[in-house]
């Protein structure tokens, strides 16, 4: 039997989700949400559990939103279905190279 | 309101445990410290803490090591205490002595330069704490109420399922012991940054709120001036394997952990509150330094959430390990987590049920039953240090 692929939203205005099992790319993924209510995205990498995929396409320098609260911005655009992660976005706390740029410019 | 059954020591002191803590005074006396523990090795009632801090210190940082250490040797779990000095370091057997409140313990210190070296540090060491192991040891049982309770939060080793999950359930529990008139501590200021509107929003009022934004913005400007980008320090390599990917997105889920209760106050590294309720701690996010300052604010207990399976105890106030991650419950569940609430993740079970788990889990090591972090006997102290040292 085909285990069932899924991911958590964990609120209405969040661009990702995440994944709760071992995802491949292809994967048709069933995501829940706080509602109780189920959607499905088509995955376009591999997904490690407990990873963010894209439930929208992201533009680079857009926010990332998870918890309703921005967590990073895109540093390139990234597809629906596309790993989330540190390869594709960067945080906007705690910024020393920014700072030190800043001071040296 | 829930009872427990601990110990009514006497002089206000209710503990969940009864304790003799061998603390040494500076990192010099480590080894006397050390040695002397190991004599008791199997006795669980005896603990070492163990420190790199108490000398060369100045101003605010050794005023804090000052609280810490006494605050150690204060937490109502501990009955007796020797402190080991070596003699010439900058924080004193006496002093502390000096300072230490009485609660109804029993309180030595041996100057080991004084005694005549180390072999007679640890004979003088040994008949110390036998005696005090002797004069504690009869105390029975008795029931008091949940009010009385002081316990710590703390996540470790976070991903994806702490935020999701432990942290959340932890959050519930948390409200629960509070509305019982208990007390909660939550720190980690590292992992309140990207998170701070959102505890000032439930901050008591203006002036706590202020403290809030104060307290984590500054800890936030002290790690910019190092000139790099704090992501790989915070979160680190195990965070962002197990998915988090940036520093907001660890502090939103780290603060989950404390619920939706007011905030009531803003205390220093190792404080003690003044009043019930809940407080956020400034402390930085290193394991045993913050496990160390909530047993020094007074801690009863940690409850203590992980995703891929922090290792790091307390022997002074025991800890509940809480996990969400199924694969870290097959790896190191049996020896390491105390509560599974992976039953969460893939919908199988309710947050409640695994909210009640957690607070049966809390009320049975309150009265007694011991963690699995007791059981492995890990309990390393550090003491956080704030400034240089000469």
């Amino acid at each position: 039997m085909k285990i069932k692929k899924k991911a958590i939203k964990l609120h209405i205005e969040d661009n990702v989700a995440t994944s709760i099992n071992n995802l491949q790319c292809e994967d048709i993924v069933e995501i829940s949400d706080t509602t109780n209510n189920i959607s499905t995205v088509i995955v376009k990498d591999n997904i490690p559990f407990g990873h963010k995929f894209s439930l929208k396409n992201i533009l680079k320098n857009e926010s990332i939103i998870k918890y309703g609260e921005i967590i990073g911005k895109a540093t390139q655009n990234i597809k629906i279905g596309q790993h989330v992660h540190i390869h594709n976005v960067e945080g906007n706390r705690g910024r020393g190279d920014l700072w030190i740029k800043r001071r040296l410019d | 309101m829930d009872r427990i059954t601990g110990y009514n020591f006497g002089e206000g002191r209710y503990g969940i445990r009864n304790l003799i803590a061998i603390i040494p005074t500076c990192l010099c006396a480590n080894d006397s410290a050390k040695k002397i523990k190991d004599f008791f090795e199997e006795n669980e009632r005896v603990v070492l803490v163990s420190h790199n801090q108490g000398c060369g210190q100045m101003g605010e940082n050794r005023k804090q090591t000052v609280r810490v250490i006494l605050g150690l040797a204060s937490n109502p779990n501990v009955s007796g205490v020797l402190f080991i000095g070596l003699g010439c370091e900058n924080i004193q057997a006496k002093e502390l002595m000096d300072e230490m409140p009485s609660n109804n313990k029993i309180i030595h210190s041996i100057v080991a330069i004084e005694e005549g070296g180390a072999s007679k540090t640890y004979l003088k060491g040994i008949k110390l704490v036998k005696k005090m192991l002797e004069k504690t040891e009869k105390i029975n049982k008795s029931s008091f109420e949940i009010s009385k309770i002081l316990i710590g939060l703390k996540c470790g080793f976070s991903d994806s399922t702490s935020g999701i999950a432990s942290n959340p359930i932890v959050g519930m529990v948390s409200d629960m012991i509070i509305n019982q008139g208990g007390t909660v501590i939550m720190a980690e200021t590292p992992e309140a940054i990207g998170a701070e509107h959102i505890l000032a929003k439930r901050a008591k009022n203006n002036s706590v709120a202020n403290q809030l934004n104060k307290t984590i913005l500054k800890f936030e400007k002290n790690a910019k001036e190092t000139g790099v980008d704090v992501r790989g320090a915070n979160p680190s390599p195990g965070n962002i394997k197990g998915g988090l990917t940036t520093l907001e997105e660890k502090s939103l889920g780290a603060i989950k952990k404390g619920g939706d209760s007011i905030i009531e106050g803003v205390l220093s590294y190792g404080e003690t509150p003044k009043g019930n309720g809940l407080y956020f701690m400034n402390s930085p996010g290193r394991c045993p330094e913050v496990l160390t300052s909530l047993s020094a604010a007074g801690c009863h207990l940690i409850l203590f959430t992980t995703g891929g399976g922090a290792l790091g105890s307390s022997l002074i106030s025991p800890v509940i390990k809480v996990s969400a991650n199924p694969n870290t419950i097959k790896l190191v569940g049996k020896e390491h987590v105390d509560v599974d609430v992976s039953g969460v993740i893939d919908g199988k079970e309710q947050l409640s049920i695994n909210k009640d788990k957690v607070y049966k889990e809390f009320l049975a090591v309150c009265s007694g039953k011991k963690t699995k972090g007791e059981k492995v006997k890990y309990g390393y102290t550090s003491i956080w240090s704030i400034g240089p040292h000469m």
